[in-house]
């Protein structure tokens, strides 16, 4: 995309806002940043349209420093729920974060902007935002898939890196200004990022990777049948969010030809991010024809046993207010008694997740208080369909996958064994 | 000298809440309304009373200006920020304190949001806090008492000032003094609870408030009414009120409003309607069927396009969310980016509507200017919209000009230049304006006298309502 297609989508958003500051009683970085309006909704519109007209007038030496505004936004959509004017500040970041990186030269580059630089490289490189290879199927091992079926399960990585995420922070966070230098030398030598499988949480892994293992389990007993690749790519969803739109385009375009080559039709997609890059982004920067599903749209058939618990649900933000995807809503609803938090549906606060591996205080608080909001429901469960909210809540205590949930109740006295899964007999 | 005040600020409040950095205050220069203040030299946020006490003491001593702000919703360039001042952000105060409704009464702090604490007092407690701003769900308790704002219930509960029992205000020199108190009744010695609301963070900063709450509503009934002509608006709140109707809410829109909403938040109305009037009555199970009954009388007698009614509260809900975003979405009606509308906030006495509506529609026809209108039709306040271009200085001159002749149309209609916005640095000719229209210009050199002794070094917001000290 050229920087003037770029400046002309950041003017057609950002020039709506009448800056009525609705947006910012919603906004959750707000809150967590304390109520600095650099962090809030209606500060980011207003920096953008400040960027805008700075660059109207002059082409180099932005002093502007909006780097943190921008990547510290959730891209959660909430704002856009409340806004009078038709205008998402998610949006409005995003784009804003396109026009950062397709003009390095001119901002004054923020540490935040160098980590999401080296990230970005690494994914080009590794096809992997941490440089995992071997770890990402390990989940996959003593399972057999259908390799000539042209539906593939795509996991997207994103069960497999949660467990990775914690302890690197930990790190950054821990070594402060190594961390600096940690990024600076990693921009050179991408292969350093490598390292990051050492700050791997070995029980957190076995659970997540039981999690995908459960999908599988749930597919094989819809009657599904899917190949799975362990070698298969991530989609690049980072380099989407952190602005890297050109790096983005060759590496979809990459994703594409693995998926031709494998004579793919349907991807069942897993968690929320991959189902929502793959299903709606792909297609606005390039040829995608493939079919894209959620794992849970086949589990109509399948008998789970009516639970006696009362369960909460956090609702990801790409379900409720992106792809209006609420058949997880359905499905518990079929099984247990939810009780929904005080901000549900389209109102549904964001974990705090997404800007979790550069701004975690911010990350931390928003969850901490979503937390609560779960917790005041009074209900003895609270389910996510995320990985992403599911490492974010669960750092603040228990929470399930809605995998883990389904499973434990699905019906097993009817189960028998298959290629490994037990499988249930409809 | 300002690196002494900063360090100041930031040992009172701690290094996080005082913000520095040029990039991180800019967007406090803005409020909604068209003024873009200067970037200034300090962003503070204090977390209670004490720290707001400390902050004016220093400010005081070193003559540093201390712009109040809330959730900057305000229409009138009210908490823009001055050059070589501070903003006092009120937002980290956001406690609901006390709420007792045997004394009818919610104690908060400042930078509790309407919507906040409406949503609060209905959940737990089946009651409400009346006055209803469009921008609840941004607006402050300190906003909304430093403007006396009120919105679309005014015509029942009227504005802000009915429903403030008490304040803890601290002054220019960091005194913290109580105004008021909690009882429904008070009636000791000036009203200075009075004075505080309305002043627009000129004379105090507000940090707690006792406000008076009610119970909900046992059931509201809505109609949306379609009518051809602009008096007959006027007529349709007369007859009403003859009628012996006493309606929570009366909101008008009109055409370009109707199309405008048609398009963008699929509104649904017949295409010959050329104003919508809102209305609202509270009634029972029992009684509603006879409400509607009577109204529908009254409002046929008006050959209206179209009338319906709901008692539905989801429907009724869906309706509001859609009035409070109506300005806002006008802006659709841009343009270009450079585009903008400045809203007069006039209003007259409900018995002049039929003429004063008709009146007003020519004169923004002799102008030749795109400005729709809207407003809370029952107190007889409308808000016209005027679009004006930020880029063309004539043009902004031009609609300058016809906010100051409507604002003489409102008085000459027995009317006033600002009902429920403020003056802000909008409106601070107006208002000398109509005190001399009044044949009371000594008013507003009493109100110099007051903000002389509240604060006489003219820190607390200084050049907003009046131009001079
Ligand atoms: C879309 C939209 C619709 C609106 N609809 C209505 C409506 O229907 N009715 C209506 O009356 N208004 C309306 N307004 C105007 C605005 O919302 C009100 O004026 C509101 O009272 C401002 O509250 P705030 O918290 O945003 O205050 P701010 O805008 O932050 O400040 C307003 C004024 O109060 C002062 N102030 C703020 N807090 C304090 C404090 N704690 N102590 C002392 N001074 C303080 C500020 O210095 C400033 O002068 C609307 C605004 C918008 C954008
Ligand atoms: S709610 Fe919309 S119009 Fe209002 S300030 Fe936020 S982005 Fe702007
Ligand atoms: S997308 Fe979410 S985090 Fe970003 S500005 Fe909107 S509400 Fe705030």
């Amino acid at each position: 995309m050229s920087m003037k297609e770029i400046v002309s989508k950041l003017d057609e958003e950002a020039g709506k806002c009448i800056r009525c500051g609705f947006c910012e009683a919603v906004c959750p970085t707000l809150q967590a940043k304390d109520y600095s309006l650099y962090y809030g909704a209606r500060g980011r519109v207003i920096l953008a349209n400040e960027l805008l007209g700075l660059l109207k007038r002059k082409s180099n030496g932005i002093e502007l420093n909006v780097g943190n505004a921008f990547y510290s936004c959730l891209e959660c959509s909430l704002c856009h729920e409340i806004c009078p004017a038709d205008v998402n500040a998610g949006n409005v970041s995003n784009i804003a974060k396109q026009l950062i990186v397709a003009n390095e030269n001119i901002f004054e580059t923020s540490q935040i902007v160098s980590a999401a630089k080296v990230l970005s490289n690494t994914i080009m490189k590794y096809k992997n935002p941490l440089g995992l290879r071997r770890e990402i199927a390990e989940w996959s091992k003593e399972l057999k898939f259908d390799q000539n079926s042209d539906t593939v399960l795509l996991t997207g990585h994103m069960y497999q890196i949660m467990a990775y995420t914690q302890g690197l922070i930990e790190f950054f966070q821990k070594t402060g200004r190594y961390g600096v230098l940690f990024l600076k030398i990693s921009e050179k030598v991408p292969g350093i990022v490598r390292f990051s499988k050492y700050f791997v949480d070995r029980d957190l892994k076995k659970r997540l990777d039981a999690c995908i293992k459960n999908v599988s389990i749930l597919l094989k007993n819809a009657g599904v049948e899917f190949s799975y690749f362990g070698d298969e790519p991530y989609p690049g969803t980072l380099l989407y969010e952190f602005g890297y739109i050109q790096e983005f385009v060759e590496y979809a375009t990459q994703v594409r030809e693995w998926l031709k080559d494998k004579n793919i039709r349907r991807i069942i997609a897993i968690d929320p991010h991959t189902y929502h890059i793959l299903g709606s982004i792909y297609k606005e920067y390039i040829q995608f024809d493939f079919e894209v599903v959620h794992y849970l749209d086949f589990l109509s058939e399948l008998e789970f046993r009516e639970s006696e618990d009362t369960i909460t649900y956090h609702e990801p933000c790409i379900f409720t207010r992106k792809k209006e995807y609420n058949l997880p809503r359905e499905i518990l609803g079929s099984i247990a008694n939810v009780k929904y938090p005080v901000n549900s549906g389209k109102n549904s606060v964001c974990c705090g997740g997404p800007v979790e591996s550069i701004f975690p205080e911010i990350s931390e608080r928003v969850s901490s208080k979503r937390y609560g909001e779960l917790r005041n429901t009074g209900a003895r469960k609270i389910i996510t369909a995320c990985p992403v909210c599911f490492l974010n809540l669960h750092r603040q205590k228990e929470v399930l996958d809605i995998s883990e949930f389904l499973v434990d109740n699905l019906a097993w006295e009817k189960a028998n064994f298959e290629q490994g899964y037990p499988v249930y007999l409809i | 000298m300002s690196k002494d005040i900063v360090e100041e600020l930031r040992r009172i409040v701690g290094d996080e809440h005082v913000i520095t950095s040029a990039s991180e205050k800019l967007p406090y220069k803005y409020d909604a309304s068209l003024f873009a203040g200067e970037i200034p030299l300090a962003v503070v946020l204090p977390g209670d009373s004490n720290e707001v006490s400390e902050i004016l003491k220093v400010c005081n001593e070193n003559r540093v200006p201390v712009v109040p702000r809330g959730g900057g919703t305000s229409l009138t360039g009210g908490p823009v920020p001055l050059a070589n001042g501070i903003v006092l952000s009120l937002s980290r105060m956001d406690r609901i304190l006390e709420v007792n409704v045997e004394d009818n009464y919610a104690l908060v702090e400042a930078g509790v949001r309407l919507g906040q604490l409406n949503d609060h007092l209905k959940e737990n407690y089946g009651y409400f806090f009346p006055p209803d701003p469009a921008s609840s769900v941004a607006a402050t308790v300190g906003g909304v008492i430093a403007n006396d704002s009120s919105g679309l219930t005014g015509v029942r509960y009227g504005s802000v000032k009915n429903w403030v029992l008490g304040l803890e205000v601290v002054l220019s020199n960091g005194q913290i003094l109580r105004f008021g108190n909690k009882t429904l009744k008070y009636r000791v010695g000036y009203d200075l609870t009075s004075l505080i609301v309305g002043s627009e963070g000129t004379l105090g900063v507000i940090t707690k408030a006792y406000l008076k709450i009610w119970p909900k509503p046992e059931k509201i009934v809505r109609f949306l009414i379609y009518l051809d002509e602009i008096s007959k608006v006027g007529e349709a709140i007369v007859r009403l009120k003859k009628g012996r109707f006493a309606p929570i809410s009366a909101e008008f829109i009109d055409k370009s409003y109707i199309d405008i909403l048609k398009k963008i938040e699929n509104f649904e109305a017949p295409d010959s309607g050329n104003y919508a009037l809102i209305i609202d009555l509270e009634c029972t199970d029992e009684s509603v069927n006879r409400i509607v009954e009577n109204v529908l009388n009254i409002v046929n007698s008006l050959n209206p396009v179209d009338v319906q009614h709901s008692d539905d509260p989801v429907m009724i809900e869906e309706l509001n969310r859609i009035r409070k975003g109506a300005g806002s979405v006008l802006l659709h009606m841009r343009e270009k980016s450079t585009e903008t509308t400045i809203t007069s906030d006039i209003i007259v006495p409900p018995s002049h509507l039929p003429s004063f509506l008709t009146a007003l529609k020519n004169k923004i026809e002799e102008y030749k200017m795109l400005a729709p209108m809207l407003g809370h039709i029952g107190e007889g306040n409308i808000h016209v919209d005027i679009f004006c271009d930020l880029s063309d200085e004539q043009n902004l001159k031009k609609a300058m000009e016809l906010l100051h002749e409507m604002g003489r149309m409102a008085l000459e209609h027995g009317g006033s230049v600002s009902a429920e916005h403020g003056i802000g640095l909008e409106k601070r000719d107006l208002l000398v304006e109509e005190y001399r229209f009044r044949k009371s210009e000594e008013a507003v050199s009493i109100m110099r006298q007051i903000k002389r002794i509240f604060d006489p070094n003219n820190i607390l917001n200084p050049t907003k309502v009046l131009k001079e000290p």
